[in-house]
């Protein structure tokens, strides 16, 4: 970057702020094309300065609160967020440990015995042993091992 | 280092928001209700209109208080609410009057050059007339050139700030403002020699 416009961009920084530093005043002294860059910019600065914001409008306040009021004060999410910030810290770990526990239920759950047989099932396998017996007791009788009254 | 103080004390404000001081609120109102419809007036210059945009960005600034983190300085993120407002609003704006604005900025210079040659007769008017011939050469700048320009100049933001609200790199900054300041110093450098 030549020298000038390293000079151009600092007059450019300064926005029209009076303090020059002694190496741009030096440089503008030396050079005319940058000095005459200086005064149109300064020219021009004077004229921005000239325009003046308007003052707002009394209003502006009463306007904002009223629309600021007509919204919900605090939504549900930020009472949310405000009764979960201290817990912020110590969140990931609880919700870890909490999908543990639900973890272990569910394996616990795979894991466990299969159902009692219902009422019904355990009477008709109780007459089927008996059955099973009585053809037994009639075997042993028929080879004689027991004694048939 | 004021503006370190001032950085942590508006952020400090903007936190004790947060955890529902209202007070706080009213404080940064207060601070920077002229700033923000200033700055919002020169980009869009109807004060209607940058009130409306104004009351939109301490709106937004109010909503979002739940989630407010201090990454960025407090005013970086205000004036990026409010470049964002003025852009889109410049933009819809130019999308409803089309070619009709073009004709009536024609038209605004033409009276201006009128008034200008009776300057000599009637100060008042000249004044009038050159400070609408610095609204019509800041309005006439792309929209990204006048927001920086407008920080740079009006809310005397640093590059790195504007760069920030900006969303750019500070080269992207630098430039925006060199090319800007260009095209106003050749409109406007003439004003001044009147005064001199």
């Amino acid at each position: 970057m030549s020298e000038c416009q390293a000079v151009r961009e600092q007059i450019i920084g300064q926005a029209g702020r009076p303090s020059l530093s002694a190496e741009l005043e030096s440089h503008l002294w030396g050079c005319p094309a940058c000095s005459q860059v200086y005064l149109e910019h300064q020219a021009m600065w004077r004229a921005m300065d000239a325009w003046e914001a308007p003052e707002v409008s009394t209003g502006f306040d009463r306007h904002l609160f009223a629309r600021i009021g007509k919204a919900s004060p605090w939504t549900p999410l930020d009472w949310m967020l405000r009764w979960f910030r201290p817990l912020q810290p110590a969140f990931p770990a609880a919700l870890a440990g909490v999908m543990l526990v639900a973890a272990l239920v569910v394996q616990q759950g795979r894991q466990a015995p299969p159902p009692e047989p219902s009422v019904t099932m355990q009477v008709r396998d109780d007459a089927r042993q008996i059955e099973m017996a009585l053809g037994d007791i009639q075997m042993l009788s028929d080879f004689e091992i027991l004694p048939v009254n | 280092m004021e503006a370190v103080a001032a950085l942590e004390h508006d952020a400090e404000l903007m936190l004790r928001v947060k955890e529902g001081d209202e007070a706080s609120f009213e404080l940064l109102l207060d601070k920077y209700r002229h700033p923000v419809v200033s700055y919002l007036y020169r980009m869009v210059q109807q004060l209607p209109v940058a009130e409306e945009l104004a009351q939109e960005v301490f709106f937004r600034v109010y909503r979002s208080r739940a989630s407010y983190e201090p990454t960025a300085k407090f005013t970086t993120w205000l004036f990026r609410i409010a470049t964002h407002l003025a852009l889109n609003s410049i933009r819809d704006r130019r999308n409803e009057r089309g070619q009709e604005s073009l004709d009536e900025a024609d038209e605004d210079r033409r009276t201006i050059q009128v008034a200008d040659r009776r300057s000599n007769r009637e100060q008042q008017m000249l004044a009038e007339a050159r400070l609408e011939e610095v609204r019509q050469a800041v309005g006439a700048l792309p929209e990204k050139q006048r927001a920086a320009v407008l920080m740079h100049k009006y809310q005397e933001m640093d590059y790195i700030q504007i760069a920030g609200v900006l969303g750019c790199s500070v080269s992207a900054v630098k430039s925006l403002l060199f090319r800007a300041y260009e095209v106003l110093r050749a409109r406007l450098s003439h004003l001044a020699e009147g005064r001199a």
